[in-house]
């Protein structure tokens, strides 16, 4: 009986994960056995399989892809790691504001960081590329956005912020005597890197990695504006056009539901030498019973060099882009920016943005899905890791193995598997409702937070909470005044990381878009896709004023929790 | 619950009286019959969902105009990405009575996907004043058509350059510097005129110019308007929001003319089936097609008064029906490879 009552927990959060996860996987895997992918569909048939693995499209393809996934990934994971290391554990000029500014883009949607880019380094427009024509006398543009090395950098861009809230809680939470110990031995800083930080931070590092690249085999927004007008295409432009353009006039869900078997088989693999590499939790603690307080690295004099490129960094990820997406915003039509089109910058935009009569509704949906989302990721996230990590129950790996599995799963069949399911089960009412688009964001996005949370949780020492326990504390009261503290940096970014990406998300709102459920990315795209650009750049700009305060009040928090 | 066939719904009483006027004088008859079928739209208590993919900014003033002539009936658009989406979401949601949208405009190869699964109401809409032309099948009603042309900026495109049709578009100094939709639609559409070997032929020397491929046509009006791109084969509806907003775009109109028209129609399980009809039935007159063209850009080429008839007229009009979907498909395949492989294979 005792036994049960300790395994009751685990096998609730079990049954949510495995509801979350495990249907849209059944449906994915039925799809692909069906004619045309529905699930009325009358018999049973390979050739989906047949298509995609036999097909002359997706060998050439997944070429392309693994480039553009691997250098996404590690351009992505080497900055994210350098800035969240600068930004968390040395004495980097201006700190606060640093942290801010990295995390600004997550309110920008792909799709218009990828126009702001190409309005920057298109070969004909960019603005980047006439100054430095100007500058150095060059006839031709010396950059071209419209590349596979175009796609990689947009697409580190975008992946940055999230590697930097990955990284950042584990870093903070570094005892920082293994480090001083370090240097009174008189170890570089070359050797505390390579040998102790990066060491200890491999758990997180290693997750971001494996995140990172799994994104990268689904996104679209970046190949799609970037790649596919020159015909660098992806693996994720087949699922595009399967779902969205097919010539048949009905989308191939059996298709893309078989190609997503190999996403789903890749992710597994993945993931279970990620487990086997954290296998020994024990050596990545960091945070036990001796109280520390974190004390940044002195830079001595490469601090100012460190800020410079931080600055540049910022100049490069955060402000041009969004000072191009501000005047586009400004402009009436997408043009390329020259003194001359400053002349007639107009608020035209922003006051139809403005006055939408559908803005209140859209604002009030948004901030419903986006709130309600990021909590519910981010408790699920905690209850996950300190299961995983803490629990010492056989199928604690399962868990995590269920959080993780829907990453592999393309949006597009998400959304036809709550459709499905929602068309089914009708005395569960959320079809067309923002409640359809809670249970898609919190099954899609459970991925980050469980990977940001897990990293954390293998630094936290057992001692703790073995004292805990020992002095008559329950499971519950544990969580709350020990792991929940100690996890709370990592929870507070998971459920920003959340919010910021379930405001912006786009593709599953366009999926599920239903008679009651606009967003502000609907309206976003409603501007966008009737050829309004500069006006869904006004609402893109919105949307990071925004998260701006959003960042900010979370920094500002952070601070004062960390003066206490 | 089984519904009954949608020619039921009005009440037999109704449409014997309408029939009978009918058989007297056609026009009053058809009037008599939207007119009783406004009335029962009226008594239906929920309004009729539109799954449609123009921007809602767009549909409220087309509902708006109907609204004026039939105040008490109520419409809801619902935007959906594109004609598949619509499509999909209406095969999934036949599994649900009840949950239905009541009407879905989409194209010709997507409404015959619609109508093989028995998911349209087959109508008589010539009892309600259609012609053969808009609904030459019971299941579906033409309503406005979107028209290829060539778009240019007139900045970037020189006097002695500026192209008058079709073989313009293959002039070798666009090499690298023209775009087009990344589905192949204009191209497969132009079998029909030309016949296989020199529509073959066209794309493929078309596309060894190398055009940018876009995932939709404003994005191409967008670049075009930009000066990413001097030239480009888009939509004439697409180019409008540029043009108005000042660009310094022009429009090529083309002989013949490819088309993707925008077939209407009613779902079997529609809640709201006699609403769903007047309004479908509406879109097909001559003020609800201007309504639709004013809104959206897209009118009716067998409507005389839209600006589409009058840009159309005299033109070849080449569009595989409903009914060839299969042709089609084969051709938008084999051309989509052409496009995808920059010219070097035609399959």
């Amino acid at each position: 009986m005792g036994s049960l009552r300790r395994g009751l927990p685990l096998l609730l959060l079990g049954l949510l994960l495995a509801y979350l996860a495990v249907v849209p996987l059944v449906l994915l895997t039925l799809s692909s056995f069906k004619p045309e992918g529905f699930l009325d569909d009358e018999g049973w048939v390979l050739d989906n399989w047949r298509a995609v693995y036999l097909g002359r499209d997706l060998w050439p393809m997944l070429r392309n892809t693994v480039v553009f996934a691997l250098g996404s990934t590690a351009a992505a994971l080497l900055m994210g790691t350098l800035l969240a290391w600068l930004v968390e554990r040395t004495d980097l000029p201006g700190r606060g504001i640093v942290r801010v500014m990295i995390v600004l883009p997550l309110a920008t949607p792909p799709l218009l960081l990828a126009i702001a880019w190409v309005l920057l380094l298109s070969p004909r427009t960019g603005f980047f590329n006439f100054a430095l024509m100007d500058l150095l006398g060059l006839q031709t543009a010396p950059l071209n956005i419209f590349s596979m090395g175009g796609m990689i950098f947009v697409e580190a861009m975008v992946l940055l912020p999230s590697v930097y809230l990955m990284l950042a809680p584990a870093f903070r939470n570094m005892d920082p005597n293994l480090e001083h110990a370090a240097f009174v031995s008189g170890a570089s800083v070359w050797t505390v890197v390579t040998r102790i930080v990066l060491p200890l931070l491999r758990p997180a590092i290693l997750a971001a990695a494996v995140f990172m690249l799994i994104v990268c085999l689904v996104v679209f927004d970046v190949p799609g504006a970037i790649g596919m007008p020159v015909r660098v295409f992806v693996v994720s432009t087949l699922i595009y056009i399967w779902a969205t353009e097919s010539p048949t006039g009905l989308p191939l869900y059996g298709q893309v539901a078989a190609l997503a078997a190999l996403f789903v088989v890749v992710l597994v693999g993945l993931g279970v030498v990620y487990q086997q590499l954290s296998l020994q939790g024990q050596r990545f603690a960091t945070v036990s019973g001796k109280g520390f307080r974190p004390r940044p690295m002195p830079l001595g004099r490469w601090r100012w060099p460190a800020a410079a490129m931080v600055w540049v960094y910022f100049f490069l990820a955060t402000i041009a882009p969004l000072a191009v997406l501000l005047v586009t915003s400004l402009l009436p039509f997408q043009t390329r920016i020259t003194w001359e089109v400053l002349g007639g910058l107009t608020w035209e935009n922003h006051l139809a943005f403005l006055g939408n009569p559908r803005l209140v509704l859209a604002v009030k949906n948004t901030a419903v899905v986006a709130l309600v989302s990021a909590t519910a990721v981010a408790l699920l996230s905690l209850l996950v890791s300190w299961a995983v990590v803490r629990s010492k129950a056989r199928g604690r790996y399962v868990l995590d193995l269920l959080a993780f599995l829907p990453m592999g799963i393309p949006g597009v069949m998400i959304g036809v598997a709550l459709i499905t399911v929602y068309l089914t089960f009708t005395a569960i009412p959320i079809y067309g409702t923002i409640w359809i688009l809670v249970v898609a964001y919190t099954t899609t996005f459970i991925a980050y937070g469980t990977r940001t949370t897990n990293g954390v949780m293998l630094q936290l020492h057992r001692d703790l909470e073995e004292a805990a326990s020992v002095a008559g504390a329950g499971y519950w009261r544990i969580l709350r005044r020990i792991v929940l503290p100690l996890a709370l940096p990592a929870v507070v970014a998971v459920w920003v990381w959340v919010m910021a990406h379930a405001a912006r998300e786009l593709s599953t709102a366009l999926m599920l878009h239903g008679r009651n459920n606009t967003v502000i990315s609907t309206l976003l795209w409603n501007f966008w896709s009737g050829g309004d650009g500069p006006r869904a750049a006004a609402v893109g700009v919105w949307l990071m004023v925004a998260l701006f305060l959003l960042v900010g009040c979370w920094q500002l928090l952070a601070r004062r929790q960390e003066a206490r | 619950m089984n519904r009954p066939p949608h020619d039921t719904l009005v009440g037999r009483r109704a449409l014997l009286g309408a029939g009978a006027a009918l058989a007297a004088t056609p026009a009053l008859a058809q009037n008599a019959a939207m007119e009783e079928l406004a009335r029962a739209a009226a008594r239906e208590s929920g309004p009729a969902v539109w799954y449609e993919s123009s921007p809602q900014e767009q549909t409220d003033r087309v509902i708006a105009a109907f609204n004026r002539r039939y105040p008490n009936v109520r419409v809801q658009h619902v935007r959906l990405v594109g004609g598949v989406d619509i499509a999909a979401r209406m095969v999934q949601e036949a599994r649900t009575p009840g949950q239905s949208a009541d009407i879905a405009s989409v194209s010709a190869d997507q409404i015959w996907n619609l109508n093989g699964r028995n998911l349209l109401a087959q109508v008589d809409w010539q009892r309600l004043g259609l012609t053969r032309e808009q609904a030459p099948a019971p299941f579906t009603v033409n309503i406005a058509a979107a028209a290829y042309v060539i778009v240019y900026n007139r900045n970037l495109v020189p006097a002695d350059a500026v192209p008058r049709g079709w073989d313009d578009l293959l002039d070798p100094r666009w090499q690298g510097r023209t775009g087009t939709w990344l589905i192949s639609h204009p191209f497969a559409q132009l079998t029909k005129a030309w016949g296989e070997p020199r529509a073959v032929e066209f794309t493929e020397r078309y596309a060894r110019l190398n055009p940018m491929l876009f995932r939709s046509t404003f994005t191409l009006a967008q670049q075009i308007a930009a000066g990413e791109l001097p030239i480009g084969l888009g939509l004439w509806h697409a180019t409008q929001p540029v043009i108005a907003r000042g660009a310094p775009v022009e429009i090529v109109t083309l002989d013949p003319t490819p088309t993707t028209s925008i077939w209407t129609s009613v779902a079997r399980l529609a809640p709201s089936p006699n609403t769903a009809r007047l309004f479908v039935a509406w879109l097909a007159t001559a003020e609800g097609a201007r309504a639709y063209e004013d809104a959206t850009q897209r009118g009716s080429a067998l409507i005389q008064g839209t600006r589409t008839a009058e840009m159309l007229r005299g033109k070849t009009v080449v569009e595989y029906g409903p009914e060839e979907t299969d042709q089609f498909r084969r051709w938008l395949t084999r051309f989509n490879d052409v496009l995808k492989a920059g010219g070097r294979e035609a399959g």
